[in-house]
């Protein structure tokens, strides 16, 4: 209940003061999926001239945080001010991301048909996976959890498929008109599933019938 | 344990009805002895949805004295456990309610005893409607993803607290209460119903305690009906953060609804939607919704259970 203005950055971009680069990105992209100009989430509840102030707040905040020089002047300023505390910061070394598999991370990249084959028996035999699989009709939701359940991360699978981590984000969120076009969302779409499923194409079909009605 | 579920949503079509027809079906299915009560008292047809054209009795009944007692205008329908009073058969019988006739049902559904009451509550934001969703802790609001219903939504929100933060502090009082918000806030982005609760806290702790706690107590939930396919999927979602975040209310997001063309056939033939037309995403959907329902309700009976062995100890 703090009106905008109070808030520092984290606070109003709904972040913890450890958050990574990446999820501040998210953070901000979700912010303006709330209070864009076209959003209607926000569209009603706060005045034009409310939402426009928020909205440069939020740029503010969010160019502030991505930046590693001015994130940590900013941080060491709420730090002084006694607004957050220094070990709740964010640092680089502890946030490793963590690898998919067990392998040792060698320094070349790890090709995707190199993802071991276990990983595709255990997506086979996971039952959430089955429960999900079992559905005419597949979500963004759906593969969202899939990948869970098999404890890949998104970072991942956008290292594999060198895929920009926006657009998997996309993908998952049901985003489609962030995607350059249906063709790239069906290309996206396979190297993405064949990271862990062996049966992609009937996963693919399921998702596009949203799109292709 | 009787759970009152209000389900309304600010905006007219945005499928209320529809869906306390398809929970009432799906509850009693499950064994829960439902009762479906329209109190959308302008403009009733639940007793339509539900394949009863002409209902024998109904709320009307109980508010012009013809009969002693509420349970009275019950009728039942063609699906064993699940029963109806239906809406006034005439709106001038009701249409300007005065409010101790308005108690006067308020108490009387209170009194009911059955595992599920449903209401369905017509349109609009004004007291009458307000007032129905005060009488229980849990509630549905229920949404489409159109600027106009989601707006309808926020004012109804706002509204229902409102009331609550009305009710604590008498007429005068809340009066003085009002102008200094309105003079000390002028020019904050804080909106007027959070600077009141921000006032009431500053000035009244006590009952700002009392509020909060209130408030913290209600069991809100939202729905987001007749989502198609071009519609952002996390509107719903977005929605309720903001109005945590920015109202201090929880309200629940349970999922969005699929639109689907089907639903005016099954209206149309006087049908439960889940049971003609099972495989749908929209049917699933709306399964997945009944089952929160029911899963937040059995919650609700455990904790209180609990409270009580605990009071027997
Ligand atoms: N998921 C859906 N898909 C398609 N159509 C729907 C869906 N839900 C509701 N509808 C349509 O919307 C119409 C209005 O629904 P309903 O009568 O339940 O709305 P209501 O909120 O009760 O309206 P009122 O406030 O006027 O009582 C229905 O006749 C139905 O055809
Ligand atoms: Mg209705």
């Amino acid at each position: 209940m703090k009106p905008f203005e109070e808030q520092h950055y984290y606070e109003i971009l709904d972040i913890s003061p450890g958050a990574s680069p990446f999820e501040i990105r998210n953070a901000y992209k979700m912010a303006l999926q709330m209070y864009g100009n076209s959003s209607p989430v926000s569209y009603s509840f706060f005045s034009k001239d409310e939402r426009a102030r928020l909205l440069s707040i939020l740029e503010k905040a969010f160019l502030t945080l991505i930046d590693k020089e001015t994130r940590l002047k900013y941080d060491k300023k709420l730090v002084e001010q006694g607004i957050i505390d220094e070990e709740s910061l964010y640092c680089e070394d502890s946030r490793e991301p963590i690898p998919i598999i067990d392998l040792k991370r060698s320094k070349e990249r790890i090709s995707v048909a190199s993802i071991p084959k276990s990983l595709k028996s255990e997506a086979a035999s996971n039952p959430v996976i089955r429960e999900i699989l079992a559905q005419d009709v597949l979500t963004g939701e759906d593969l969202k959890k899939m990948r869970e359940a098999l404890g890949v991360s998104l970072e991942n699978i956008s290292e594999y498929t060198k895929i920009r981590i926006g657009f998997l984000n996309s993908i998952e969120e049901d985003q489609f008109d962030d995607l350059p076009s249906k063709f790239h969302l069906r290309s996206f779409l396979k190297s993405y599933l064949d990271c862990f499923h062996t049966d992609s194409e009937s996963i693919i079909d399921r998702y596009m019938k949203r799109i292709d009605g | 344990m009787t759970h009152i579920w209000p389900i309304g949503g600010g905006k007219g079509g945005s499928g209320k009805s529809f869906l306390v027809g398809n929970l009432g079906v799906w509850l009693a299915e499950q064994g829960k002895r439902t009762l479906m009560v329209d109190v959308d008292l302008g403009a009733a047809n639940l007793h339509t949805i539900i394949g009863i054209p002409y209902p024998k009795k109904s709320i009307s009944d109980f508010i012009n004295k013809k009969v002693k007692t509420l349970e009275e205008t019950v009728i039942e329908t063609q699906t064993a456990n699940l029963f109806l009073i239906s809406g006034a058969k005439n709106s001038l019988d009701v249409a300007n309610l005065p409010y101790a006739q308005k108690l006067k049902v308020l108490r009387a559904i209170k009194k009911l005893s059955y595992d599920f009451i449903l209401l369905d509550i017509g349109a609009g934001t004004s007291f009458n409607i307000i007032d129905f969703f005060m009488i229980s802790d849990l509630g549905v609001f229920v949404t489409t993803p159109e600027p106009t219903s989601i707006e309808n939504i926020y004012r109804l929100i706002r509204a229902v607290y409102f009331r609550k933060v009305r009710k604590m502090i008498p007429q005068r009082d809340f009066k003085k209460l009002v102008e200094t918000a309105l003079t000390r806030y002028e020019d904050s982005s804080i909106d007027y119903l959070s600077a009141l609760v921000l006032l009431m806290k500053e000035q009244y702790p006590q009952k700002g305690k009392a509020l909060e706690r209130s408030v913290q107590n209600m069991n809100f939930h939202l729905v987001l009906n007749q989502l198609r396919k071009k519609d952002n999927p996390r509107l719903g979602m977005l929605m309720c953060k903001i109005v945590n975040k920015y109202l201090g209310i929880k309200v629940e997001f349970l999922g969005n609804i699929s639109y689907d063309d089907r639903v005016h056939d099954a209206v149309c033939e006087k049908d439960s939607f889940i049971y003609r037309y099972p495989y749908t995403q929209a049917s699933l959907d709306i399964r997945n919704f009944c089952n929160n329902i029911l899963s937040i309700s059995n919650l609700k009976s455990n904790v209180r259970n609990d409270a009580l062995t605990e009071q027997r100890l």
